[in-house]
């Protein structure tokens, strides 16, 4: 039941009032939820959070990169750094993320819709967290190897973790966590052959890998779609040589190929219709000397707003990471500079989003508030 | 009394609507400004349907739900359209755009104008003021907003303090009042 605005202020329909809210960010929601249990109800609804995420990607609200500190000094080893509307920076902030423990780091498996999904090695525990509301969920705890993907099914609105497990001769199984179990995937995998040669991205309602044949550059990714639970292949735009290492991003939604050449230069491929292969599009090429005299691989992580020609990317560099604003026509490059980065990290781009809103709450037991 | 409104082209021959309000002003607009309100679009094409347009151009379109106030603003507003909805290239433009939303009056105005371009069906002066309005509320406290929408806290003061613990990240850097 909705809080009917009756008086002298308030005479907005609540159409109006659900428009007007499904702008704010995230911070501003969860504390508006007290306003009142018809504003609770409203802005738990899935509908909402629905409508919420689609205007966050539209207007990049809380657009935040959360980087998980490499060889980190415990128990701060993650940090979120939000990226504002006019592309600048803000502050470096500490987070506390669920899974902490003394002794091992915290891996970031992947992401999407604003939920980071993280993995403890020495508890073997994999969560999925939406740092930007301090919410989290652990998955079932499954002695197996490390899930490899992770994305969501909007078809049944729910999130799904996909890992490849391999049997002596036998091909390899697939199994999917939905709603709290495993399961097998029915699908085949496309080609005995291929083995996985890349992280899992997320695009599309697809989790994606690049695959080959031992001993070969990558050809193919194959895609398996979480609403039909099906696999299918896409070519590449081009077969690197063996030599060389490739790569698969997501940016601004679309697939990112991208060949790392010799320690010499990398080249970027965009998919810009989902799917088509013809629209396989050359964007940029990064060279050595434009960033430092060596580097092996810089990570497209967003693109500015409007026009899109400059990227905000990861360059790994004689074991530090900078973040780096690269111009893709006038082929220059600029250092982000944001105060207490550490060394060593690697990131994750969240969006604004209250899913998980329902999850538990990531307590900080040092009580350091960090907003 | 008749409020025409400035037209910065007096030379152009485009077509004029009248409108008017519900303090019965009357407001001469340019043909292209009324049509993108498509409540007016709707009543001026059955109008037409109904051949009384026909009989000559002294249409008037009855407002009964927007105040002369408010329409005259809704009409600066659709004067300035193009600019207003190109995106932000860097910092100084998003101050600029920040502080056009701001420039179109009180925020209690700017619940007239979003509920004046509601019942006109104008979609983009609708989407303008909602963000002008979310710019608007998004760092206040709690009970401004229950204050300015008018809406009475009804959680128990037990399950409120218990919440504002619970997030209380969320409560932090919050606007005075």
């Amino acid at each position: 039941m909705l809080t009917s605005p009756t008086t002298v202020m308030c005479y907005l329909p609540l159409e109006i009032i659900t428009a007007v809210l499904s702008r704010l960010p995230v911070k501003s929601l969860v504390r508006f939820q007290s306003v009142s249990k018809g504003w609770h109800t409203l802005i738990n609804g899935q509908d909402f959070i629905k409508l919420h995420l689609h205007r966050s990607f539209k207007s990049n609200t809380d657009r935040t990169l959360i980087a998980q500190e490499q060889n980190a000094g415990i128990p701060f080893d993650f940090f979120s750094v939000s990226f504002h509307e006019d592309n600048r920076f803000g502050k470096h902030l500490e987070i506390y993320q669920p899974l902490h423990c003394s002794n091992t780091s915290t891996d970031i498996l992947s992401c999407c819709n604003g939920l980071v999904c993280i993995y403890n090695q020495w508890g073997q525990v994999i969560a999925i967290w939406n740092p930007l509301i301090r919410k989290y969920r652990k998955l079932p705890r499954e002695p197996i190897e490390k899930p490899l993907a992770f994305g969501y099914d909007s078809h049944t609105d729910d999130y799904k973790a996909l890992r490849v497990v391999r049997f002596l001769n036998m091909g390899e199984e697939r199994s999917l966590k939905l709603s709290y179990c495993w399961k097998k995937i029915e699908d085949q995998w496309p080609n005995k052959e291929w083995s996985i040669r890349s992280d899992s991205v997320f695009s599309n309602g697809a989790l994606h890998w690049l695959v080959a044949v031992n001993g070969q550059s990558p050809e193919n990714i194959v895609a398996f779609y979480l609403a039909t639970e099906k696999f299918r292949v896409i070519t590449t735009p081009l077969k690197a040589p063996t030599s060389c290492l490739t790569c698969l991003e997501v940016l601004e939604g679309q697939l990112c190929f991208i060949v790392i050449v010799d320690e010499m230069y990398n080249d970027v491929w965009l998919m810009k219709e989902y799917g088509e292969e013809s629209s396989w599009t050359w964007i940029y090429k990064i060279e050595q000397g434009v960033v430092g005299s060596t580097f092996e691989y810089c990570k497209p992580l967003m693109c500015s707003k409007n026009n899109g020609k400059k990227i905000v990317m990861e360059e790994c560099h004689m074991y530090r990471t900078y973040l780096i604003w690269y111009d893709i026509e006038k082929k220059t490059r600029k250092r982000v500079k944001i105060r207490k980065l550490p060394a060593l990290f690697q990131t994750a781009t969240c969006i604004g989003s209250l899913l998980l809103l329902d999850g538990d709450n990531v307590i900080d037991p040092t009580q350091k508030n960090n907003r | 009394m008749s409020n025409t409104s400035e037209n910065p082209n007096p030379s152009s021959s485009s077509a004029k609507i009248t409108l008017k309000t519900s303090d019965n002003e009357l407001f001469e607009v340019e043909e292209a400004v009324a049509m993108k309100f498509c409540t007016v679009k709707q009543y001026f094409e059955d109008e037409k349907d109904n051949d009384v347009a026909a009989r000559g151009s002294s249409t008037v379109i009855p407002l009964p739900n927007v105040h002369s106030a408010v329409l005259a603003r809704l009409i600066s507003y659709c004067k300035k359209l193009p600019q207003s909805n190109a995106v932000a290239d860097n910092h100084e433009e998003e101050e600029t755009k920040k502080k056009e939303r701001k420039q179109y009056g009180t925020p209690g105005d700017l619940v007239d104008l979003i509920s004046a371009a509601n019942y006109l069906d104008f979609k983009e002066g609708l989407e303008f003021f909602n963000q002008a309005l979310a710019d608007h509320i998004q760092n206040k406290s709690v009970e401004y907003v229950r204050k300015f929408f008018g809406i009475k806290g009804d959680f128990e003061p037990h399950e409120e303090e218990k919440y504002r613990e619970e997030y209380a990240w969320a409560f932090e850097g919050v606007d005075e009042d």
